[in-house]
């Protein structure tokens, strides 16, 4: 006896059509870049077209020119964001955890999270020497504070009814770490590597444009410095999609975890 | 359970966290464990930047600095804003361009910086568009999201009562998103000083980012780490007042 | 005065259009059919099930919803948008936690542009009325939840409407402090002559305000009975250890059960689906 009446089907509200509007967002950002490489200023900007040629032929072809560099940026850049992954994680638990080192630590932790972090690169360079393990530092705390503090206010903000419930049924620990802590915290989680991911690649490419023996960052500068536009650009190009595309996996996955609350 | 802490207030705790780590710098720098070339002893940082404030050394890079983040920010928000408003008015289109919003901050944009210099010139337009575009972000975010969480009952009472629709604009909805709004335009002001000192520091001749960077060439230790913690302070108090303003507004609505 | 009427609704009927994201529609028929008419000053109570569309009425008299079908009338006016002799108050919080008390009640003499010397004189006297007296320059976060209601109320007054809608304005609170501010909305409603349409879920709270109280069925939803309330006023917190009290509501139990154990029925096998 409900009071329903029979389904019955409209055109309107199709699922396609953000995506397709996202995509066509995407396609008018390159024919702008088209029309910016054909234009009088071409001479600093390359064609969508050669800088994708060159980019695959600079990683697969037979003399690839962009490989190495590409090796050094994002090893030192996936380094740097895994070290502050476990530093990160451990951090933003524990502070989640104990009100009493939260309040300790928490103005220090923000603090730190808004310095210029690149003006401390000639440190790191002093004690580290220039290198990859400079560059991974760099990545390491651009990544390292964004990961702390979401992962902190995530465990922070754990339902403590949910907890007390877990306890009831006398959950074990490691029960209680993955049926009502991780669940709990996986959406803060995912928005602290999304943005430790981003502050990785950037802190990586920003002290390579500064000092560095090798890395994309690098690279760009050399050719911009020959007038060499075309690899220039092919070297952008890899660096943002890698970092888009990471952002964007990220990025759904955080809506993905949004929609099941 | 309930934690057991110990009985010391928090906050000596956090202070001598920060005394300390000062003072270990200044033995390992005074006991020669570590060269001075590395780590110059902290009251010599303070020391040399008072010497550079008295003679009145810093106050072209400092204008320069504020300057330019102040412009940024100023323009930041202004578009920030609107576009925030636009894209929540405007759910579908709004969505359509989220992904390349959110992967912005992901993008090293001073690589343009070499095209901004031809159509932007030499020194603080180009670092201010760069900027500009990253400041303009959680300002975007932040304001479409405060009007999105609005409750309807809001916008019924607005209705009942006959409001135009610019009252119900800056009477209710506007009023009501300013918690979001304000978290925006304080994340903001903090990229905008983040990435101008940055900017400064990888390519300009002025500023207070550009000074770090001009006494590491010179081999300039105390006076390279002198301009660090100039910028350090500059960010942490920018920062700490921001939050308490955030406090503030957030204390009387939430 | 007294028995003339000020509102009524003509055989009233809202279905929803449900859309779903991949594109189909279902009908959802919550209101069949809803016809009544209210005299001036008079105290009406509507009970029912949850969702058989009591909040949905009410948006629809205070005209911030169009009806699928019939029609209301404020006096002789046919409603079809927000009418200024219509004030409500809403189920949910409402207050704006950004304007003070004042501020709050002023609302709506404000957006109507009337100076603000004028508008603080009313307001005044509303807020005394309500009895936030001392609380004009408090913001709403500082209040408890009863007296969040009451600025709420004092806003939906502060208009002089005619008549007051009120979507079950005391839900959220505790069953000893609906009582007392039930006690003063007597005394608010005594003293300002308002026509109130009133709606609860509480049976005693219906019996305990009202001259009349309607039960609608489950959706889709008629008035299923009408009862009158017989016990003399004015009425305060004792009236419900009277003998008629509890015939009264043991009588709207009995209508309104058959039709709550259809509203959780369904609730069942929707939850299936
Ligand atoms: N905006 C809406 N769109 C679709 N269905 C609605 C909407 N508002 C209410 N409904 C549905 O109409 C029915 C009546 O809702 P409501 O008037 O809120 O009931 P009540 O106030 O009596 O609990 C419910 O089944 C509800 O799910
Ligand atoms: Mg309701």
């Amino acid at each position: 006896m409900r009071a329903v009446g029979l389904p019955r089907r409209v055109g309107a509200e199709q699922q396609w059509v953000i995506p397709a509007g996202t995509i066509v967002i995407g396609l008018v950002a390159v024919i702008l870049w088209s029309l910016l490489a054909a234009s009088p200023v071409g001479w600093v900007v390359a064609s969508p077209l050669r800088a994708v040629q060159i980019m695959i032929n600079g990683l697969v072809g037979p003399n690839p020119m962009i490989l190495p560099h590409a090796v050094s940026s994002f090893s030192a850049a996936f380094i740097g964001f895994g070290l502050a992954i476990v530093v990160g994680v451990t951090w933003g638990i524990f502070l989640g955890i104990s009100w009493y080192w939260r309040t300790v630590w928490e103005p220090i932790i923000l603090s730190a999270y808004s310095i210029p972090k690149i003006i401390l690169f000639p440190i790191f360079l002093f004690i580290l020497g220039i290198g990859l393990w400079a560059q991974v530092s760099m990545a390491f705390i651009h990544a390292v504070f964004p990961i702390i503090v979401n992962v902190m206010t995530g465990v922070k903000e754990v339902n403590t009814t949910h907890v007390k419930v877990g306890h009831s049924f006398k959950a074990n620990p490691w029960q209680m770490v993955t049926k009502i802590y991780f669940p709990s915290i996986a959406l803060s989680l995912v928005v602290g590597l999304r943005m430790g991911f981003s502050f990785a690649i950037l802190g990586v490419v920003l002290s390579e444009l500064f000092a560095s023996r090798e890395g994309l960052g690098r690279l760009i500068m050399r050719r911009y410095a020959v007038l060499d536009i075309n690899t220039m650009y092919a070297a952008i190009l890899l660096l943002f999609l890698v970092a888009f595309a990471g952002n964007v996996l990220f990025w759904a996955l955080e809506k993905k975890l949004r929609g099941t609350r | 359970m309930p934690e057991t802490y110990p009985k010391i207030k928090p906050q000596w705790v956090q202070w001598s966290i920060i005394v300390g780590s000062v003072l270990i710098l200044e033995a390992l720098s005074r006991g020669g464990l570590i060269r001075r070339t590395i780590l110059v002893p902290p009251t010599e940082m303070v020391y040399t930047l008072a010497g550079f404030i008295v003679a009145n050394q810093v106050t072209p890079h400092f204008i320069r600095t504020m300057v330019e983040t102040f412009s940024s920010f100023a323009i930041a928000a202004t578009f920030g804003i609107g576009i925030g408003i636009f894209f929540w008015k405007f759910i579908r289109i709004g969505k359509m361009f989220e992904p390349y919003i959110v992967s912005i901050y992901a993008m090293p944009l001073v690589l343009f910086y070499p095209l901004l210099l031809i159509f932007l010139g030499l020194g603080s337009p180009p670092i201010i568009f760069i900027t500009t575009i990253t400041s303009i972000i959680p300002i975007i975010l932040n304001t479409t999201i405060g009007f999105r969480e609005i409750g309807e009952v809001l916008h019924k009472v607005a209705k009942s009562n006959r409001c135009t629709p610019w009252q119900t604009f800056s009477k209710v909805l506007f009023p009501a998103a300013t918690p979001f709004i304000f978290t925006g335009l304080k994340l903001g002001f903090i990229y905008a000083l983040i990435v101008t000192i940055g900017m400064e520091f990888i390519l300009t001749d002025l500023g207070l980012g550009f000074q770090v960077h001009q006494y590491y060439d010179f081999f300039n230790s105390p006076a390279m780490y002198a301009y660090i913690v100039l910028n350090l302070l500059i960010a942490v108090l920018a920062n700490a007042l921001l939050f308490r303003g955030e406090g503030a507004v957030r204390r009387e609505r939430a | 005065m007294k028995d003339k009427t000020c509102l009524s609704l003509w055989q009233v009927a809202m279905t929803y259009n449900l859309r779903a994201p991949d594109g189909t529609v279902t009908d959802l028929e919550a209101i069949r059919e809803v016809t009544h008419e209210l005299r001036m000053g008079e105290f009406v109570t509507i009970i029912g099930p949850s969702g058989c569309g009591k909040s949905t009425l009410l948006e629809v008299i205070a005209g911030l919803r169009k009806a699928s079908g019939g029609e209301v009338y404020i006096w002789d006016q046919r409603i079809t948008g927000p009418h200024p002799s219509i004030g409500m108050v809403f189920q949910e919080e409402s207050t704006f936690p950004w304007r003070t008390v004042m501020e709050n009640v002023e609302f709506g003499l404000e957006v109507r542009g009337v100076p603000k010397k004028e508008r603080q004189k009313t307001c005044q006297r509303i807020i005394e009325i309500v009895g936030l007296h001392g609380f004009e320059n408090s913001h709403p976060n500082a209040l408890s939840g009863g007296m969040k209601q009451r600025v709420a109320i004092a806003r939906a007054l502060a208009t002089d409407p005619e008549i007051m809608l009120m979507d079950e304005p005391f839900g959220a609170l505790d069953q000893q402090t609906r009582l007392f501010i039930g006690q003063e909305l007597l005394r608010i409603w005594e003293e300002t002559g308002k026509t109130i349409l009133f709606v609860t879920h509480d049976i005693n709270e219906a019996v305990y305000l009202s001259d009349r109280v309607l039960v609608m069925s489950h959706r889709p939803s008629v008035v299923k009975a009408v009862v009158e309330v017989d016990i003399p006023r004015p009425r305060d917190t004792s009236t419900i250890t009277l003998e008629r009290f509890h015939e009264l509501t043991s009588a709207l139990w009995e209508t309104l059960r058959v039709e709550s154990e259809k509203a959780l029925g369904i609730t069942k096998t929707e939850v299936h689906i």
